[in-house]
């Protein structure tokens, strides 16, 4: 595993990555921790897993389909989409500029 | 009289007509009145929904929800200030099946903001404090709903687990928690924290209670395609079969116990013994390897589900996200970054692998791996910052069982030396709900808890 600890600009890019804005002392403390848990999961190297696969469902389920014409009742109306918006103009939510 | 009566006794005095589903509501409003301003256990009441009638399994009566669980028309914040004002257009599977079967949603529990601690500390609207002692801690993340049934706020409240969110509260404030198999109780319409791993259950004054709303949650459901389509058991019909298992004991599973635990402990395995179960020594992974493989996957997972978090469609924007969730968000966006995958996650998902292969080694030879939600009794407020990874070590004997995604139960089993209840933990093998239940209900049966509930209870009269 990766032995080195975090630099104060690779924890601004993984703000940059997950869209959060810290400050000053948010960086430093984050700096600190993230090394601190890196180098406590690195426990992890202990094990030999060289021929183990990974898992990808715990309960084996496989091939998860909706029979062809169900009902999706998962669907909202109009009125509902739009009720927590906090931005919205005919019928449309606002977002910002992208360009 | 009805302080301290379970689900199943109240339902009994709404079929006798001894009570209406109204006056229950009314009875469990008064005393939310009484102590939820220095419990700080409900964060939103149910000023919606109507009472229902009193019919289907739950006659009308009520039952509190753990607040990450979205509710038609009633706020659900995951105790977030980024979703303060949301207002779900829609209920989860877990909510939509209590309401078919006429529960009424009481009230919405505080937990840790969006799941993430075992303490309720990092609720954004303020920790919830143990009814056994306002200095301390509920444990968490299922704070809220294991203190509202520790008080008699709620005769009964689901919560939700990913390690130890059941368990680990109830253990602290002396009820019953149930953490059923992953995919058993489906997770569609809850919040999601950790897809791989979380699994909404009961917090409950008996095992009965525990059963009896199990056998309304479970069950496939076609909006999770997660959940499984394996059959459900009559769990109340099934806890009353006596029958004879055989309990597992790995040393790891004792390590680093306070005192009183480890004593509370080993006179429960003598209880079992006495009801003619049988132990047997088993090895099992260190728990150590299961809390990095939980820390990796976590973070992963909900640096993945918190990135929805936009404020536009509904909700606040990302500048309202507290420590906690940062911090979460930061790993995972770390672990899953091009160039440390393969290190950091995908090792985790094949440790996983030998953790699950563990366990179903192990259930071959016995029934149940025995332990303790947590090492030691509840922790003063504020006290949770000492340790490293915000109480991480503190859900070290619920993460393995998590990551395999087994069921699980914590029960009380006594006090320590400061009047606070200890917990005990079953696991069980995949989908043998009614296994760990059946036994729970026989330790039960035998000792009455050694009267812990009732104490917790009594220390809040009417």
């Amino acid at each position: 595993m990766v032995k080195k600890a975090l630099s104060k600009e690779e924890i601004l890019h993984l703000a940059d990555l997950a869209k959060l804005s810290l400050t000053e002392s948010e960086i430093d403390k984050y700096t600190k921790q993230l090394g601190e848990t890196i180098d406590f999961i690195k426990n992890l190297d202990e094990l030999d897993t060289k021929d183990v696969l990974p898992t990808n469902s715990v309960v084996d389920l496989k091939n998860i389909n909706f029979d062809d014409g169900g009902k999706n009742e998962k669907s909202l109306n109009e009125k509902e989409a739009l009720q927590n918006a906090p931005n919205i103009k005919d019928k449309a939510f606002i977002v910002g500029r992208i360009m | 009289m009805l302080l301290g009566k379970t689900l199943t006794q109240l339902k009994e005095l709404i079929k006798k007509r001894e009570i209406t589903p109204v006056e229950v509501k009314e009875y469990f409003l008064k005393r939310i009145n009484k102590f939820n301003s220095s419990l700080n256990v409900f964060l939103t009441l149910n000023d919606v929904d109507e009472v229902p009638e009193s019919r289907g399994a739950f006659v009308g009566l009520p039952i509190a929800v753990k607040d990450n669980h979205c509710t038609k028309g009633v706020r659900t914040t995951a105790s977030a200030k980024v979703l303060d004002n949301f207002i779900p257009p829609y209920d989860s599977t877990v909510t939509k099946r209590l309401k078919y079967e006429n529960a009424f949603l009481i009230g919405k529990t505080n937990m840790d903001a969006w799941a993430h601690g075992s303490s309720t500390e990092t609720s954004d609207y303020g920790a919830t404090k143990n009814p056994w002692d306002l200095t301390r801690s509920p444990g968490g993340s299922s704070g809220g709903s294991s203190a509202a049934v520790s008080a008699y706020l709620a005769p009964a409240a689901i919560g939700s687990e990913t390690a130890g969110s059941i368990r680990q509260p109830a253990s602290w404030t002396g009820v019953v928690g149930l953490k059923p198999t992953y995919g058993r109780v489906p997770r569609y319409g809850v919040i999601a924290m950790g897809s791989s791993l979380d699994c909404p259950g009961p917090l409950t004054l008996n095992v009965e209670d525990a059963a009896y709303i199990l056998s309304v949650i479970a069950g496939h459901d076609i909006h999770d395609a997660t959940s499984s389509p394996l059959p459900t058991e009559d769990y109340v019909t099934e806890i009353k079969k006596k029958k004879p298992f055989t309990i597992g004991i790995s040393d790891d599973y004792f390590e680093g116990l306070d005192k009183d635990v480890a004593t509370a402990l080993e006179k429960s395995i003598e209880v079992f013994k006495k009801l003619g179960f049988k132990t047997k020594k088993i090895k099992l992974l260190s728990p150590n390897y299961a809390i990095s493989v939980y820390t990796i996957i976590q973070r992963a997972e909900v640096s993945s589900n918190l990135a929805r978090y936009d404020g536009i469609r509904y909700g606040k924007d990302r500048t309202f996200f507290g420590d906690e969730a940062k911090r979460r968000i930061m790993l995972g966006t770390y672990t899953l970054s091009y160039g440390y995958y393969d290190a950091f996650y995908k090792k985790a998902q094949k440790v996983r692998t030998l953790i699950i292969q563990d366990f179903k080694r192990a259930f071959q030879d016995v029934d149940f791996v025995i332990g303790t939600p947590t090492p030691i009794t509840a922790l003063k407020l504020g006290e949770f910052s000492k340790y490293p990874f915000f109480g991480e070590l503190m859900d070290k004997f619920n993460e393995p069982g998590s990551m395999a995604g087994i069921p699980g139960i914590s029960i009380p089993i006594g006090l320590d030396s400061n009047g606070l209840p200890i917990g005990m933990q079953l696991m069980g093998n995949y989908f043998r709900e009614s296994d760990v239940l059946n036994a729970a209900y026989q330790f039960e049966q035998e000792t009455d808890y050694f009267g812990v509930i009732k104490k917790g209870i009594e220390r809040y009269k009417d």
